[in-house]
């Protein structure tokens, strides 16, 4: 259509006219003109007439009247696209009929996918079937959408009719996930739905269900024993949005069950196996939805979907993953459910969506069992909390537990800030921890008020220091600094996943990240040290019984005894097994952390790399740039971050300063390798000590890692980790040998980040290659 | 060839139309009028184009960069660019940077804390000139462009004040939008 031309425009607007009488959609019209001429006169020249909350970013999703990329109504139509109709049969015959009605559905579903897995748009796909459009789009008037065509063929007016409500009802269920805010518009999918009100006035669950499996009846009833590959294949896919439609049941009846789940599988690879030709009737699926209806966006085509039955089978899979948080038996295995199921690979928009809604119900409650308080209760007694004076002496106090109540709330709403980010995708994950970064370490401080007050009442555990000085244990503090560490700790490192960061900040970053884990294995210490004497402790009253004379005391003391042993013991236990694993992951993260640290020293002796930005222009300030990179720690009290000074003169220790071609450069070389492969030594120690742990479901006596639900998950990552472990050797084992032959030529080289294959993308290479790669 | 760089004359209609087409042949996502106007009109003195002097058949610039600053959650004033194009036929002749330049420079004079934009993670081109020049990538955004590419946000940091936490700055700048009707 080509655009309107002024002339056209202006006779246009000059047949409007406004009366008193006049109204529209029962609203009475006002004339305005005189109003809008006084405030135009008020105008200063090149002003912009805008709504407060009109943004920048609100203009970028302007459109532009005759400007073919964004404007929509210049969309061009086909005749078939303008004069389709869905209330006519488009078949010649029969089983044409069949064929066309199987040939929508079939696009339908796969449209699905294409919405879903592949970040294609609603008008894009499911919107750009007429099909869709003629239900949907239903007058004010309205109540509901009715489930029929009006061709008198009941393949069109009940089968399809019933596959396209299924569709929109799933299609608004998603919609509904998206303003709970656990997935973002555009950012994880795309709901535009082009203001169609038909998606709000859909039937009942049940209605949509009943619809689908008379269709299926219907078509099994039509054909009797003569099915064919059209009628089985548009069987299988109402089957397969009969799936689709009960995923709601998650959340609505936090349902757990999977037998939907396993069909839809058993579905989409049977669809997979057995994909047919289709074509759809000439004008089914059209762009003029975009041209019709409300659009927000540039014009674009319509999507041509691929064989992707088996995306269903990923959203499934992923989805019936999550499902079995349902068989959580502790706070550890919550903790470590949600920190691996979207950690290494981001699992399907829908699996995400639901996870932090089935985890955390809408009263409030963790998987309908305990309060979240409760559950913060149970992360801080499968910690450190176990058999700790402070757990009676609140408990025997009024005032004390008042004091500690609200502080413990504000724990409760970190905690599930910290199970909701863990589903988010990859990029808004890392930027989750740093807001909550902030809220963990008021958490800590407050806490800390709090039991401070204990101390001074002399109601508190101490473990021994290093010089043999006493320190007290905190145990709600150390949690809660223990969560804030491993959290600051997964920012740091994700930056790498990302690509954050560029090789001169390695050495930054890495440096960081040591400083962090050894603080936390300062306090993991802590915690080990408390548990392993309390343990002792109970043993030795068994010793003392023993030596005691039968009587009321010994009796006491038995009773006593047996009572520990039974309650407290087997927790004390498992606490010290999962503070074993948490020592073994930290000094993982430290070994790494230090062999990178040291290899970057060694490229910075060999003058290939710095930790400053380069300095190729005048706007570059490297100590602010560091401070920058920072800025994300800079208000955490404790550990309080090393200042520019400290990382610069802590990089200028380890590196060598003797010429390149001397002797003792050589020497030290081969001092700072040997120490390097010590690292690696011990990050392999650590790991296998984990893998072997979770192979053996943590059965083996002395590592528990809580993963016994996401085992898989854990396997993957931590193999990941080993493989990082022969890769930076072997990345330095070639490094020292460039060095050493002197094959290294400044002026042509340069250091990248590199992801090595099957290894953690938490710790790149620092690889020298030639300027050109 | 010599080139000279202009701010821009928000009255010129032939320059507005050429900077309109160089950033559109470019760019990955469509602007309509209404964004071109909104930072033209706000901030002409952060507009800056590129000319070839030699060239005596046509005035219209080779290249431009379309720039704004404003406060930033009441913390601190930060410089934003916005869109950055230069003729593909007078690429590779160091005139993007010194648009960027002659930007940064202005708005350091403003007193800007710190400049921030975004890049496609892919745009290894426009990720090397910003690094170069100071730019810090500080986050990645998933699926950011309409072509559904990620972005980067990159920061230089100009002022200490850029380095804190908006919510640790206390409010000493106002937003200046006098200019806008509502």
């Amino acid at each position: 259509m080509a655009p309107i031309d002024n002339e056209s425009l202006h006779k246009s607007l000059d047949n409007l006219s406004l009366n008193n009488e006049s109204t529209f959609n029962n609203v009475k019209l006002v004339d305005i003109t005189t109003q809008l001429d006084h405030f135009c006169s008020k105008l200063e020249p090149k002003a912009i007439v805008k709504e407060p909350l009109f943004d920048l970013f609100q203009g970028t999703h302007s459109l532009e009247i005759n400007n073919p990329k964004l404007d929509s109504y210049l969309i061009p139509l086909t005749k078939e696209e303008i004069e389709f109709d869905c209330d006519v049969k488009h078949g010649a015959t029969p089983e044409e009929d069949l064929k066309y009605v199987a040939s929508i559905s079939d696009r339908l579903l796969r449209y699905v996918v294409s919405w879903l897995n592949e970040y294609q748009s609603l008008p894009t796909t499911l919107l750009s079937c007429r099909y869709m459009e003629r239900l949907l789009n239903i007058k004010p008037s309205q109540q509901q959408v009715y489930i029929s065509y009006e061709t008198g063929d009941p393949l069109y007016d009940k089968a399809l009719a019933s596959l396209v409500i299924g569709v929109s009802y799933f299609a608004t269920f998603i919609k509904g996930l998206l303003f709970k805010r656990v997935i973002y518009e555009e950012e994880d999918l795309n709901f535009n739905f082009m203001g169609i009100q038909g998606f709000d006035k859909l039937p009942e669950q049940e209605d949509v269900l009943h619809a689908l499996t008379e269709s299926i009846e219907y078509i099994f009833k039509l054909y009797g024993n003569n099915l064919n590959d059209y009628s089985t294949h548009l069987i299988n896919i109402l089957k397969a949005v009969r799936c689709l439609v009960k995923i709601e049941n998650v959340i609505t009846k936090y349902s757990n069950e999977t037998d939907y789940l396993d069909k839809l599988i058993q579905i989409a690879t049977y669809l997979d196996g057995n994909e047919l030709k289709f074509d759809v009737p000439m004008g089914s699926f059209s762009m003029s939805i975009q041209k019709s209806f409300s659009n927000q966006f540039p014009p674009k085509q319509v999507v041509t979907p691929g064989k992707n039955y088996l995306g269903l089978t990923t959203m499934a899979q992923d989805i019936k993953l999550i499902l079995r948080v349902a068989e959580i038996d502790t706070a550890v295995e919550a903790l470590q459910f949600a920190s691996f199921f979207n950690k290494l690979k981001q699992r399907h928009v829908l699996a995400r969506a639901l996870f932090p809604l089935f985890l955390v119900r809408e009263n409030g409650e963790v998987i309908g069992k305990f309060s979240l308080e409760d559950f913060v209760f149970s992360h801080c007694m499968e910690f450190s909390l176990m058999s700790a004076k402070i757990v009676n002496e609140i408990n025997a106090s009024d005032e004390l537990n008042n004091l500690l109540s609200p502080r413990l709330q504000e724990c409760a709403n970190v905690l599930y800030e910290f199970y909701q980010n863990t589903s988010q995708n990859t990029a808004r994950y890392r930027q989750g921890y740093n807001r909550q970064l902030l809220l963990w370490d008021s958490a800590q401080a407050q806490l800390e008020t709090v039991e401070m007050t204990l101390i001074s009442n002399k109601v508190h555990d101490v473990v021994k220091n290093n010089d043999g000085s006493e320190i007290p244990l905190m145990p709600y503090a150390s949690w809660v600094f223990t969560m804030k560490v491993i959290a600051m700790i997964e920012f740091v490192l994700k930056g790498f996943d990302l690509e954050v960061y560029k090789p001169f900040e390695t050495f930054d970053m890495y440096y960081y990240t040591y400083h962090l884990s050894h603080q936390l294995q300062a306090c993991l210490d802590k915690v080990h040290q408390f548990i392993v004497k309390k343990i002792d402790s109970i043993h030795s009253m068994n010793k003392k019984i023993k030596k005691l004379k039968a009587g009321e005391k010994k009796e006491k003391l038995k009773l006593t005894y047996t009572t520990i042993m039974e309650e407290e013991t087997p927790q004390l236990q498992t606490n010290k097994q999962y503070l074993n694993y948490l020592l073994l992951q930290c000094n993982m993260n430290k070994s790494l952390s230090l062999f990178q640290v040291l290899q970057f020293a060694i490229l910075k002796s060999v003058k290939l790399i710095d930790n400053k930005a380069p300095l190729s222009s005048k706007f570059v300030k490297p100590e602010l740039i560091h401070n920058l990179r920072f800025k994300t720690f800079s208000s955490i009290g404790v550990p309080e971050l090393p200042d520019y000074k400290s990382f610069q003169e802590t990089l200028e220790g380890f590196v060598i300063h003797e010429d390149v071609n001397s002797p003792s450069f050589v020497a030290q070389l081969e001092r700072i390798k040997t120490y390097m492969i010590v690292q690696i030594n011990e990050a392999t120690k650590c790991i296998k000590t984990i893998i072997r742990a979770i192979e053996a479901n943590d059965k083996n006596g002395e590592v528990f890692t809580g993963t016994r639900l996401i085992k898989d998950d854990a396997l993957h990552y931590y193999n990941k980790y080993l493989g990082s472990t022969l890769t930076l050797q072997a990345n330095l084992e070639k490094l020292i040998e460039r060095i050493k032959n002197k094959s290294i030529k400044n002026d042509e080289s340069t250091v990248i980040l590199e992801f090595q294959p099957d290894s953690s993308t938490y710790f790149p290479t620092l690889t020298v290659v030639d300027q050109q790669k | 060839m010599s080139i000279i760089y202009k701010p821009l004359d928000i009255n010129n209609l032939s320059h507005f139309n050429k900077i309109k087409e160089l950033i559109d042949i470019d760019l990955s996502e469509p602007y309509s009028i209404w964004v071109y106007r909104y930072f033209l009109n706000q901030w002409p003195e952060l507009v800056f184009l590129a000319f070839d002097s030699d060239n005596t058949s046509t005035d219209l610039p080779i290249g431009c960069i379309i720039a704004k600053s404003e406060s930033h959650r009441g913390a601190r004033l930060r410089g934003y660019i916005g869109m950055l194009a230069v003729d593909s036929s007078y690429r590779k002749r160091g005139i993007a940077k010194r648009l960027v330049e002659i930007a940064i420079e202005k708005m350091v004079e403003d007193g800007c804390d710190e400049i921030m934009l975004e890049t496609e993670v892919e745009n290894k081109i426009a990720l090397r000139l910003y690094e170069g020049m100071g730019f810090l990538r500080v986050k990645r955004m998933y699926r950011y462009y309409l072509n559904e590419g990620d972005a980067f946000k990159l920061i230089l940091p100009l002022t200490k004040r850029a380095c804190i936490r908006s919510t640790f700055l206390v409010n000493e700048q106002g937003v200046n939008d006098s200019n806008i009707v509502i």
